[in-house]
């Protein structure tokens, strides 16, 4: 099985995981994480089976961008508590969103959309450090890892991360150069569902001890 | 496999992507796991401070338990060795004036044990009064400490004098049967341990805040052996302060002056609402 294959078809172990755990009982975040991860799967099923040319791909693409941020931020600004850092994402996002049409209108679409990915990425990764640095100040009793958002932003993390440089750095290379170094985000997208899949069952432990999920973590601190 | 690749290759954009992502992951994976053990360390500490608390909790009200029990048995041993023995004198009298038919012994007998129940009404009094002083019902703390000072003076061991400088405005009758119980419990601690000639409180207020202060110039208690008594198993009296204090959410100081001379204790007090203001 090729890399390409598995990053295609891995976003069904999560969506699958989801619809058997957590379908009707989960937060209004999570619905938007599933929401996202059936949208990504539709659009990698697409443009892999496709027969139009890059350019409708790349068309697809960055309206994905679009919308992949929109899903992704949605889901920091109903996990955050604190009332300035989700006005921060609503004006960074308000401004991202203008950007993007103006990108969409404007431009031919025969490229990848590195600048607009890249930008992205940015901003995605300054959205999971605000939750990061949210839950550390927080006082609480439970431990981090115990809740399912958490598991989901270290998912976005890690794949924002690791494909930063490769969407700064694409616009740089041949054809064939960019194909080979594409495996960078088929693998960060291969792990980050992985975590989303360990979010969504983290999120069912949680479910079936709800007055307190983190007991069975706090047990094993002392 | 696929770096490996690409460190092979010259291509100077090939190097920055492989050491970026690399570079973004491990800071990546670095923060994640900063977050992750602060988290860890922080709920830990949380718990031992709650479990400190929960310990220091139950103490107090062991304290509280012990101190109940020891007043009963004092009451219990007052009643049975006091007024007991007292009772059953006034009935043999009472018994003797049925059998003996002659008028003055009679007499005799009926004011014997009209004498010993006289008696036994002021020893029952006097248990009523110590635990709740009618003056501090009555009039108030302030008269109610004037008066075990003046009690204290009167017996010639040690000169006692109080002083309430703004207390116009009587607390609630709880608040003022608690903070009487705890200038009792210093003042028998002072009493019974310090060796001094004087015992001197005063009473102010600051703002909303109520203090008390007492001054005396024998051997006295800091702060440090306060809370280190406090944590012991011994000093049941002051844990009984503590706890009592805790009910008021007040607060008690041990220091000693500035001269080290004189031990000094302060308690603090935030005052109630008005009950004027509670009405609205």
């Amino acid at each position: 099985m090729s890399v390409q294959l598995i990053s295609t078809y891995s976003p069904l172990l999560p969506l699958i995981l989801f619809l058997i755990f957590s379908l009707r009982k989960s937060r209004a975040e999570l619905k938007v994480i599933f929401l996202y991860i059936l949208l990504a799967f539709s659009i990698d099923l697409y443009t892999t089976n496709t027969n139009y040319g890059k350019n409708h791909i790349f068309a697809f693409l960055t309206a994905f961008t679009i919308l992949e941020y929109l899903m992704v931020s949605a889901f920091i600004w109903l996990s955050l508590s604190v009332r300035i850092l989700k006005n921060i994402i609503i004006f960074l996002s308000i401004g991202f969103v203008i950007y993007m049409i103006i990108y969409f209108i404007h431009n031919d679409k025969t490229t990848f959309d590195a600048i607009p990915s890249s930008v992205e990425d940015i901003l995605l990764m300054m959205y999971c450090i605000m939750y990061m640095f949210e839950q550390i100040a927080k006082p609480q009793i439970g431990f981090i890892y115990a809740t399912p958002n958490f598991w989901v932003v270290l998912a976005f993390f890690v794949y924002t991360s690791s494909t930063l440089f490769l969407f700064i750095t694409t616009s740089s290379f041949s054809e064939d150069e960019q194909d080979k170094y594409w495996v960078i985000n088929l693998i960060s997208n291969i792990v980050s569902n992985i975590l989303l899949s360990i979010a969504f069952i983290v999120n069912r432990k949680s479910q079936k001890n709800p007055d307190n999920p983190d007991d069975s973590y706090l047990n094993t601190v002392s | 496999m696929i770096f490996l690749q690409i460190l092979s290759e010259s291509n100077k954009v090939s190097t920055v992507l492989f050491f970026g992502t690399i570079g973004m992951l491990a800071l990546t994976i670095g923060l994640i796991v900063f977050i992750i053990f602060h988290q860890r360390k922080v709920i830990r500490y949380q718990m031992r401070l709650q479990r400190m608390e929960q310990d220091q909790q139950k103490m107090l009200l062991n304290a509280s338990i012990r101190m109940q029990e020891e007043e009963r048995q004092r009451i219990a041993a007052d009643l049975h060795d006091d007024a007991g023995p007292l009772l059953a004198t006034a009935r043999l009298y009472l018994n003797e004036n049925l059998v003996n038919l002659d008028k003055a012994s009679q007499l005799q007998s009926i004011y014997n044990a009209k004498q010993i129940i006289d008696d036994t009404i002021q020893l029952i009094r006097n248990i009523s009064h110590s635990l709740m002083p009618p003056t501090l019902k009555n009039f108030g703390l302030e008269s109610a400490v004037n008066d075990l000072f003046q009690k204290i003076s009167g017996s010639g061991s040690m000169n006692a004098s109080s002083r309430f400088h703004d207390y116009r405005e009587r607390l609630q009758p709880e608040t003022e049967l608690i903070i009487f119980r705890v200038i009792q419990e210093l003042v028998n601690n002072i009493l019974k341990h310090s060796n001094s000639s004087f015992i001197h409180l005063t009473q102010n207020t600051s703002g909303n805040k109520f203090f008390i202060r007492l001054h005396h110039d024998g051997r006295g208690l800091t702060q440090s052996d306060f809370e280190k008594l406090n944590k012991s198993n011994v000093g049941l009296g002051l844990k009984n302060i503590q706890s009592r204090l805790r009910v008021l959410h007040g607060k008690i100081f041990f220091e000693k002056d500035m001269s080290q001379t004189y031990y000094k204790v302060t308690i603090e007090l935030i005052k109630e609402e008005e009950p004027a203001s509670d009405k609205k």
